[in-house]
């Protein structure tokens, strides 16, 4: 039996579907989903639809929606999408990783490992990518197995694009220059935004990424 | 001849906009955009049309010149001094301006953004479909950066006038100050987690409007401590709406403006209905605001096409 996902409303031009109240990896799976569920299907006066860590965010037209007509159409489609399965396959990326990043070593010396252990152990399984909506272009990818789960750091520091950070059982890459609070644990080529593009990123929430050491 | 303008002169945080870069959420991409919308779209109907960009301009203003065909223009939202050509004119009104005119733009009494647009599109390359500038993406507008001295900005050679039915101008209430302080506001996606005292106090003491307000989001005082004592949890990352009152870790609340982070894990305790956001932003430092809590119903029922 699923967990019910919950309705919640955001300002009186959206919703959120949440699925979970922290990041869990089936929730996230089930946000994303939703979202391709509903794009498929769309209620009327939809404007936007989007998956986040693990809720599905809908944008409405609020000059037209009837709210309560869309509230019964989002409920029945959950129930519909208890039964859906997506039939696309999940693609796989590959990623080349320099570890070189500033923190690297703290990191290796917060898991009792040499820098080699921290690698393997770090590339050893294919990560899901959990959300790409935080700057453009992010890749949130999860989750690393429970000995590799650190927390973050208390200091904020500015990262630049390319930098692939480290904290909280999660590795992301940036593919601009901003702020965390993340451990910098190295840096790749490889940048998940072209804005002449439509999507303007290449590798989507739900894809998975195999991590290479270069 | 290409009809051109040259920047003299430009405050900060001016830039290239138009109603926005919509459906780019999930890519990490806020929508941007005209951030008074009322006050941008007096400017339009001035000129009988019904979409068009702009130079949004902040309260220090921008001077410029302008080379080309006789041209109208549109200058409207928050108050500001107006010369043509060294003469003054009435600002929130549209004007013929012709080959080799400077305008200069100084800021008013009330309100931080105003709009200059022209019969004719500016043209610039749009982004993922708009031209709106975003400076935290560096996206939009010339080189997704805030405009400044020496820029040369190119309008399109179509009049839309000329070439559209002459819309009917409706009437749209001149923009104004907002007379009174009360902002309406739903209750957000983590009211349960705020203790109810906070609450009630949210929605009774008075809040002041502080300088650090920009296109991202405005910052308030909490002169009476209301978020003093609140201490958050760590919240899931969830997408981010204009309007959000988001509370930092230091008890600070911030309002996220139309550059909002596209998600965020700080607490929110409600968002300021989009029948009130226009004549929010336009709130000055220093001024003394309430937050007034409104059903879902009621706050759709407040809106109306503008």
């Amino acid at each position: 039996m699923k967990k019910a996902a919950e309705i919640r409303i955001l300002g009186d031009s959206a919703i959120i579907v949440k699925f979970a109240k922290d990041l869990q990896i089936d929730a996230n799976e089930r946000a994303i989903n939703f979202a391709k569920f509903l794009r498929k299907n769309p209620p009327a006066n939809i404007l936007e639809i989007a998956s986040f860590l693990v809720s599905t965010f809908i944008r409405y037209d609020n000059l037209r929606v009837n709210f309560a007509s869309l509230m019964r159409e989002i409920r029945l489609a959950l129930l519909e999408f208890d039964n859906y399965q997506p039939k696309e396959m999940v693609r796989q990326h590959k990623i080349k990783i320099h570890f070189d990043g500033e923190d690297l070593y703290s990191v290796c010396e917060k898991l009792g490992l040499t820098k080699e252990e921290f690698i393997k152990l770090h590339n050893k399984q294919p990560l899901r990518v959990l959300s790409t909506g935080f700057a453009p272009g992010f890749l949130y990818c999860g989750m690393h197995e429970k000995s590799l789960h650190i927390a973050r750091k208390t200091e904020i520091k500015n990262i630049k694009r390319g930098a692939v950070i480290f904290a909280a059982g999660q590795t992301a890459i940036s593919a601009t220059s901003i702020p965390t609070g993340w451990h910098h644990i190295g840096h790749t080529d490889f940048i998940n935004f072209d804005i002449n593009k439509q999507p303007p990123i290449f590798i989507k929430s739900g894809e998975k990424i195999i991590f290479l050491s270069e | 001849m290409k009809s051109k303008i040259r920047i003299l002169r430009a405050g900060p945080q001016i830039t290239i906009q138009d109603v926005g870069r919509f459906n780019q959420l999930e890519f990490g991409i806020s929508a941007s955009g005209i951030m008074d919308r009322k006050g941008f779209y007096y400017g339009v109907n001035l000129l009988g049309l019904s979409e068009n960009n702009a130079i949004e301009i902040t309260t220090s203003g921008i001077d410029f010149h302008y080379e080309g065909q006789n041209i109208k223009a549109a200058f409207s939202g928050a108050d500001f001094s107006l010369y043509i050509n060294g003469k003054k004119e009435k600002w929130n009104n549209y004007y013929n301006i012709k080959n080799n005119s400077k305008i200069e733009i100084k800021p008013g009494k009330w309100g931080n953004y105003g709009y200059v647009q022209f019969a004719k599109e500016i043209k610039i390359r749009p982004v993922l479909a708009s031209v709106s500038t975003n400076i935290i993406a560096g996206i939009g507008g010339i080189d997704g950066r805030a405009l400044r001295k020496g820029d040369i900005i190119y309008l399109e050679d179509e009049n839309k006038i000329e070439n559209k039915q002459k819309k009917q101008k409706e009437k749209i209430k001149i923009p104004q100050q907002r007379e009174n302080n009360i902002f309406r506001f739903i209750w957000g996606l983590h009211q349960n987690i705020f203790p109810k005292q906070i609450l009630d106090n949210f929605c009774q003491k008075p809040f002041l409007i502080s300088a650090n307000l920009n296109r991202m989001g405005v910052q308030l005082i909490d002169k009476e401590g209301v978020f003093s004592d609140f201490t958050q949890l760590s919240l899931v990352s969830e997408p981010v709406v204009v309007g959000d009152i988001q509370i930092l870790g230091d008890g600070t609340p911030i309002i996220l403006m139309r550059d909002h982070q596209p998600s965020g894990g700080y607490p929110r305790i409600g968002t300021i209905i989009s029948s009130d956001i226009d004549d929010f932003l336009q709130m000055r430092p220093k001024s003394e605001i309430y937050f007034r809590p409104i059903t879902l119903e009621y706050a759709q029922s407040l809106l109306k096409e503008i």
